[in-house]
């Protein structure tokens, strides 16, 4: 019998792992770009998070406020100036953008270990070790609250994209962008306020990691490979489809852990996908081919 | 931590008149942590610096590399990490930190030792454990210790009812917490480094997992200046309360060997806190045993050295050291500690103890 707290474990870092997945996938939908600073940007809206709370005492979901248009920004800093003019006149953009986006995740976490250091940090408010009893099982509430925030994000990204101007444009780029280019869409707009929005979304994630666990600058890598097993389980062209596998790989993992012993975790989450790329290859809920 | 360390050493020996009647200057470089980084700076600082004491850089798979780039040129490298594996020629490894015929360097011994003296103390009738859960990072140094570690266990008639490895990467540790928490110990040794020692003790706070434990050892607690420090990314004191771990004889305000009180009160001073085990203790005892080892032997030579420390008993802020033919020493055993109310207290060897431990009574 699998104890209940290591399934709501599982479901809230699944959560985060969704959020994770969620920002790539806009940005491979969009610019068909495979992004591996992503977890690095996550990182970098953490730590914002924390010098804040540590050094002006801003609490941290209030930090929000600051660290979703700084990485926003930032984002679209990197697509306007950086990724996008250099993979621009390649032919092979998807393989040119791997080699630079690599690159400058290496550059940013460098960069991150002499601003941060390698030490882990985390977030101590005083509500994070608040816990409160649901049915004779311990919960933790600010991991109630981080899971309810992944929710109220993925929602909030849906109306933006089902909604506004942008989300239109994002996903006409998704679906064709020479299309939506001869219909008046501004790609290279589109492109760096996607990668913008993807930032932001990581940095989201990234706060509600450091909130209920530690994190230090050499774990981005770590993120964006957990994101792109996410995001290729489930699939392209919805944001439910890599929420709900976020949530999966959360809950494999946990109760991998618990069954199989601590050193299993991994194995579990690659035999399911290799199942999944066998007998699914779209994903889960995936309407196109993840690596057009 | 590191560079705490030998900065203090450096000060206290050109204090008391240097090396051969030189003052001692540092050489640095950092290696990144990569080995090959590591190597080529080894080679530098002995074919182009020409330096006359070597230090090992942090770390085992970082030290035994560079440990063959010394021994290729007849230097000795004076150390703080596990021992060379059996098939390697240790004549210029001299590793005074360490315990001869430890598991793995014999950090964690300590707490079966502890144990063992379990009559010593007065602990209200309550009875001897009779299981513990140990739990280790997948890595060489887990692995020796899961794998040795459970005989030595029943040698003292305790059993072990969990063993497990761990990925010590973004792990989520309830899945863990929750099989300790099924094996219901009457001890359990935690082995974390950093993140997951942090991460583990504030879900077992969360979780109220010390209640029906005796004692519980948490290996991160050893960077004392960091482990109850939240703004570096540690616990708070409260959390960090009752929590056992391992330490040097420097930790005890009883202990007076070597540069132990020099270094204490500095330590203190400056940083508000104890010197870590390792991490500042380790650079700073490679430092003083090769100074007291030069200045008794009166010479650099390290091949008249190789001979020496293997022959003769110097004090430093570890305790005594006589190296054995390994390079590891025979007279090292670690010191046993606890945090009490906000810090760290020697409970054993009971000689230098400063505090009484303190555990949950059962039942």
């Amino acid at each position: 019998m699998i104890p209940p707290e290591v399934l709501i474990s599982g479901i809230l870092e699944g959560s985060i792992y969704s959020l994770i997945a969620i920002g790539l996938s806009q940005i491979i939908g969009v610019m068909r770009i495979i992004n591996y600073t992503h977890g690095d940007l996550m990182i970098f809206g953490a730590m914002i998070s924390f010098w804040l709370f540590t050094l002006f005492g801003l609490d941290p979901l209030l930090s929000l406020v600051i660290i979703v248009p700084l990485t926003l920004g930032a984002g679209m800093f990197i697509q306007k100036f950086i990724v996008g003019p250099s993979i621009r006149k390649v032919e092979l953009q998807s393989s040119a953008s791997m080699v630079i986006t690599f690159g400058l995740a290496l550059v940013i976490m460098q960069s991150e270990f002499i601003v941060w250091s390698p030490n882990l940090r985390s977030i101590e408010t005083s509500y994070t070790a608040l816990n409160f009893m649901v049915g004779g099982v311990l919960v933790n509430l600010m991991r109630v609250l981080a899971l309810l925030m992944a929710v109220a994000v993925a929602v909030l990204l849906h109306l933006t994209l089902s909604r506004t101007g942008l989300g239109r444009a994002i996903r006409a780029c998704t679906q064709d962008r020479e299309a939506a280019m001869m219909l008046g869409v501004n790609f290279e707009k589109t492109a760096y306020l996607t990668f913008g929005l993807s930032t932001a979304l990581a940095s989201v994630a990234g706060l509600l990691w450091i909130l209920t666990h530690v994190l230090n600058p050499g774990l981005g890598i770590a993120f964006t490979v957990r994101g792109f097993i996410v995001l290729i389980l489930g699939g392209m062209g919805s944001i439910a489809g890599p929420f709900i596998a976020g949530i999966i790989v959360g809950l494999l993992e946990n109760i991998g852990i618990y069954v199989f012993g601590g050193v299993f975790r991994d194995t579990v989450v690659y035999v399911i996908l290799f199942l999944v790329l066998l007998l699914r290859p779209r994903g889960i809920l995936g309407k196109v081919e993840v690596y057009a | 931590m590191c560079l705490r360390g030998v900065e203090a050493a450096r000060d206290f020996i050109n204090e008391d008149g240097g090396i051969l009647g030189r003052p001692v200057e540092l050489v640095i470089y950092d290696d990144a942590g990569e080995v090959p980084k590591a190597t080529s700076l080894y080679e530098r600082l002995i074919v182009s610096d020409k330096v006359d004491i070597l230090l090992g850089p942090y770390a085992t798979y970082m030290a035994h590399p560079a440990y063959a780039v010394a021994r290729k040129h007849g230097k000795a490298l004076w150390t703080v990490v596990a021992p060379l594996p059996p098939d390697e020629d240790p004549t210029y490894f001299f590793n005074p930190g360490v315990e001869t015929g430890g598991i793995a360097g014999g950090w964690n011994d300590g707490f079966h030792r502890f144990i063992a003296d379990w009559d010593k103390w007065e602990y209200q009738g309550s009875a001897y454990p009779e299981t513990i859960a140990i739990t280790f990072a997948n890595n060489p140094y887990g692995v020796e210790y899961t794998t040795k570690w459970p005989d030595v266990w029943r040698g003292l008639g305790i059993e072990p009812v969990l063993v497990e490895l761990y990925d010590p990467f973004i792990a989520e540790f309830t899945p863990l917490l929750e099989k300790v928490k099924a094996a219901k110990p009457d001890l359990w040794y935690h082995s974390a480094w950093f993140g997951p020692g942090v991460d583990v003790q504030k879900l077992i706070v969360e979780m109220n997992l010390t209640k029906d434990l005796l004692f519980y050892a948490n290996e991160a607690g050893t960077y004392a200046e960091w482990f109850v420090n939240p703004e570096l990314g540690g616990v708070t004191p409260e959390i960090a309360e009752g929590v056992m771990t391992y330490g040097y004889a420097v930790w005890s305000e009883e202990y007076h060997g070597g540069y132990a009180d020099k270094f204490r009160e500095r330590y203190k001073a400056e940083f508000g806190a104890l010197p870590s085990a390792f991490g500042a203790t380790t650079t700073f005892v490679q430092l003083e045993a090769a100074a007291r080892y030069i200045n008794a032997a009166g010479t650099l030579d390290d091949d008249e050295l190789a001979s020496f420390v293997r022959k003769h008993t110097i004090t430093t802020v570890v305790g005594d050291v006589l190296l054995a033919e390994d390079g590891t020493n025979t007279k090292m055993r670690f010191s046993w500690a606890q945090y009490q109310d906000g810090w760290p207290k020697i409970v054993w060897p009971l000689e230098i103890a400063d505090a009484k431990p303190r555990y949950t009574p059962k039942g």
